[in-house]
């Protein structure tokens, strides 16, 4: 796992995190894959999907590898349309891996796979009352984030672009203005295609990321998983450092001594 | 008698319990394994199997006793890979 000693840890909802880096499991090319890709991005926190079982069909089983890996699940509710279909789906990922985490997520669109926020705080609300640590999967509203956070969500999960896109932090302002007022752990999630993406969110301070395409999808999803671990760390050491702000003039590095001007 | 598993038709028969079935169709799923104080769990359950009737989820504590009825729709779930 990640080394714990170089950054302050995250807690959400009680729990411990060493490493700020989350990942899904979805898109891998096999098992295998997924789970040295996951071990190289020291990630403890991993996502799940549930689907109805096809009878006819034998699927790949991946809750074995990650049970060795000994990673926390957080399952979602990837395929609900409404908040309905999210709470029980909620219920049967609880039912099914044991946790009362969830990761809520209601898109109702194939194309943008945008969260729906009405639906999604609706759900949040009902999860909560019924004893679920929710994180939602959000838009990159400041306003939705704080009605989240009020009706108990234990993180938010606002998108940085559209799932799969790989387009970086198109939010990045209001993700500034979301990190600025939130009082739970901000993840952002989505969108995320490289690297610098993730060490942008984290410098932003950002309490953590998820990724999953970026690496899944790499031609080396175990090389690309490091450099995510790599790319969060240096992030958030960046932040917890301080950065330096911005300026619109320069500003020198090196005394600007007089002795050209002795020469003129 | 009928009753409907993920949307096929299955034979009904007398006593048959959900952990009866499940074993039946190959879904080996032990009871889970003392769930820790916060809640949550290690990826220690096997399985990854959840089971509803009729949209109403079945506790997994539950199904060496619930009895399927004919005319029961039931629905299985499995957790899967997924960001």
């Amino acid at each position: 796992m990640t080394d714990q000693s170089r950054t302050t840890p995250l807690i959400i909802a009680g729990r411990r995190f060493g490493s700020r880096l989350f990942t899904g499991t979805g898109k891998f090319a096999s098992a295998q894959m997924m789970s040295s890709a996951i071990a190289a991005s020291g990630s403890e926190l991993v996502t799940m999907a549930l689907r109805r079982v096809q009878l006819e069909r034998q699927d790949e089983q991946i809750l074995a590898p990650l049970t060795q890996l000994g990673v926390h699940l957080l399952p979602n509710t990837s395929g609900a349309r409404t908040a309905k279909e999210a709470v029980y789906a909620a219920h049967l990922a609880r039912e099914a891996l044991g946790t009362n985490w969830v990761k809520l997520e209601i898109h109702p669109d194939a194309r943008y796979l945008m969260p729906d926020p009405l639906a999604t705080l609706q759900a949040a609300e009902q999860l909560v009352a019924d004893g679920f640590v929710v994180l939602p999967y959000c838009s990159a509203d400041p306003v939705l984030c704080k009605h989240l956070e009020a009706v108990g969500c234990a993180a938010v999960m606002p998108l940085g672009a559209a799932i799969g896109s790989n387009q970086g932090l198109s939010t990045r302002e209001m993700l500034k203005i979301i990190i600025e007022q939130s009082g739970v752990p901000v993840v952002v999630d989505a969108g995320i295609g490289a690297p610098s993406h993730a060490a942008e969110a984290m410098e932003l301070g950002a309490d953590a990321v998820l990724v999953n395409t970026a690496i899944a999808v790499a031609s080396q999803p175990q090389q690309m998983a490091q450099a995510f671990r790599l790319a969060v760390e240096a992030g958030r050491l960046a932040y917890e450092a301080g950065l330096a702000s911005r300026r619109v003039v320069a500003e020198a590095s090196s005394p600007l001594s007089s002795f050209l001007a002795s020469l003129s | 008698m009928n009753f409907v598993l993920n949307g096929q038709p299955r034979v009904w028969q007398p006593e048959l319990t959900l952990e009866t079935l499940l074993r039946q169709e190959g879904y080996i799923t032990p009871i889970p394994e003392a769930a820790q104080s916060d809640g949550s769990c290690t990826a220690s359950i096997r399985g990854g199997v959840a089971v509803a009737i009729g949209q109403q989820v079945v506790p997994r504590s539950t199904w060496a006793q619930r009895l399927v009825a004919p005319e029961d729709e039931v629905e299985l779930f499995q957790a899967i890979a997924g960001g």
